[in-house]
Order: structure tokens, then sequence, then C-alpha cells
């Protein structure tokens, strides 16, 4: 019976007749619950003031409603932002990068002296010409015709 | 993304760059297959430097070589030329006591502006054995620009 009208009474169903009831059931018992306690408060209380009470609540339900809402929304904006800065400065250090490494020097130049090992660029270049000379500066004064018959008969 | 795109093209331009002489009979000569890198000098150049020449990539090797291993990369060298279809205004070469001592030959070219050579040295060593040296060329130089910046007057 009391949970009955507790139930009505919370959802605004109740009578004066019922509410009073109800106000007498609560009365009687001798060990109430916190939710007891509050309900015979609220029947105790004039109906005005109880409305201006749920109002108040509401009130306050909405603007932690809000403040939550907010809060999430700051969040979500914080951890955007930190997440396009990452992926800013992960493609900033890629482009130093990747530009640094189109604007090394784009020359390989390498040499190995009797399975010696020569980086060094000018040293390596000097051989390349000298090699070039050699080469290029060797009598050829045979005529095609000539390479081909060689070539022919080989 | 574009960059990255260029960057990773040219990445695989260079490479294929590096392998490019590897459909020649005389590759392995280069490898040191042939003679042991040890008793070799290689040089390789590619990029540019090589810019002044109107060449790309420079590959050559030199070497000492006894009678039978200057007869296999002869022999190579002949496989090259014959295989390629060489204009005889762009083939050289130069005999001394029978021996085909110098030549120099345009390859087929791998694109149109890219020309490759490839040019064989071989004289008596005064030590013993032949003085060898092969070179590899890649470039828009044309042979007579290439006599030009390398020959003395």
């Amino acid at each position: 019976m009391i949970t009955t009208l507790t139930d009505k009474y919370l959802q605004g169903l109740t009578t004066k007749s019922e509410e009073q009831e109800l106000l007498h059931l609560l009365g009687q018992i001798e060990q109430r619950t916190a939710e007891q306690e509050t309900l015979l408060l609220m029947l105790s209380t004039p109906a005005v003031t109880c409305q201006q009470i749920y109002a108040w609540m509401q009130q306050d339900e909405q603007e932690e409603y809000d403040r939550l809402v907010a809060e999430h929304k700051h969040q979500k904006h914080h951890i955007q932002l930190r997440v396009w800065s990452i992926a800013a400065s992960v493609l900033l250090v890629l482009s130093i990068g990747i530009t640094a490494l189109m604007h090394q020097p784009q020359t390989d130049a390498i040499a190995w002296v009797y399975g010696q090992k020569v980086q060094d660029e000018d040293a390596v270049m000097q051989l390349m010409a000298s090699t070039m000379e050699e080469v290029m500066n060797t009598p050829s004064d045979e005529s095609i015709a000539e390479l081909s018959n060689i070539l022919n008969h080989e | 993304m574009k960059r990255i795109l260029v960057f990773i093209l040219s990445m695989l331009a260079y490479i294929a760059m590096l392998h490019a002489q590897s459909d020649l009979h005389i590759y392995p000569v280069f490898e040191g297959k042939i003679v042991p890198q040890k008793r070799m000098i290689e040089t390789k150049v590619v990029g540019e430097s090589l810019e002044k020449y109107k060449l790309r990539l420079f590959h050559s090797v030199k070497m000492n070589v006894n009678q039978e291993e200057m007869t296999k990369i002869w022999d190579r060298v002949m496989n090259d030329i014959n295989a390629q279809p060489t204009e005889a205004k762009d083939l050289e070469y130069g005999k001394e006591k029978n021996l085909v001592s110098y030549c120099i030959v345009r390859l087929k070219p791998q694109t149109n502006k890219q020309q490759r050579y490839l040019c064989y040295q071989c004289y008596e060593a005064s030590t013993g054995g032949y003085n060898l040296t092969l070179v590899y060329m890649e470039g828009t130089a044309s042979l007579s620009e290439l006599k030009k910046t390398f020959r003395k007057k």
C-alpha cells in the first residue's frame, strides 16, 4: 500500500486524501529509510514550497548537465587540439627531413683501389678524369671497316 | 605527399640507374666476378658532379690481367658490341700488334635522351701481362662531345 502510494505520489498522480493517507502511513513507521524521511518532509511541506524545491532541483540538474556537456566539449576540443598538434609536428619533422635529403649533394662518388675504399669526392673525381683522359687519348687510327672485319672473323 | 612521391620516385630512378648496366655481358667484370676486386681500381660516380660532362653515371675498372683473362673480357665486350644495333659512326677502335687495344662503342640507349657508352682499353704492361680498362657511361653527351672534353689537344 505504502509503496503504491509512494510511486503514485512521486509521479504526481495522488489526490489530496491519498497524500494525507501516505503521510499518516509514513508517520507510523518507527525506523524510516532516508527516502521515506525525505518523502515525509515533502508531504508535510506546503505544495508551493515543494514545487519550488522541485524547480530548484530541476535547475540544479540542468546546470549540472550543462556543466558536464561543456566540460566534455572542452575535453574533446583539447584532445582534438593535441592530436592536430602532434600530427602537425610529425609532418613538420618529415618535411624537414625530406627537404634536407632532397637538397643534400646528389653526388655519389666512390672508388675501390685494390680493395681499399676511397670516399673523398675530389679524389674519386680525379681518378675518373684521369681514367677518361687515358682511355680517350688512345690512338684510334684504324678504320671502322677493319674492326668490323675483326668482329666478323672472331 | 607530392614531395614524398617525388622523393620515392627519384630513389627508385637512382636504384634503377645503378643497375642499368646489368643487362650487358661485360657486367660481371665490373662486379669483380672475372678478376677479383682486390686486383682492380674501381671508380663509380653518380649525380651532380658529372653534369659538366653531360653524364649521369660513370663506372670504370682498371686492372692488370693475363692473356686468358684478357681474352675472356674481350669476348664479353665483343658479345655486347654484336648484341647492339651499333651505328658505325659512334664506334671507334685502335689496334696494336694485331690486338684490339682500344674501343669505344655507343650502346642501344635506354631512353631517347640517355646514351650509353662502353669503352675498352688494353695494352701490354712493361711489368708483364696487360693493363686493361673498362668504362661504362650514361648521359646525354655524344661521343664527339666526350672526345672534345677528355682528349688532349
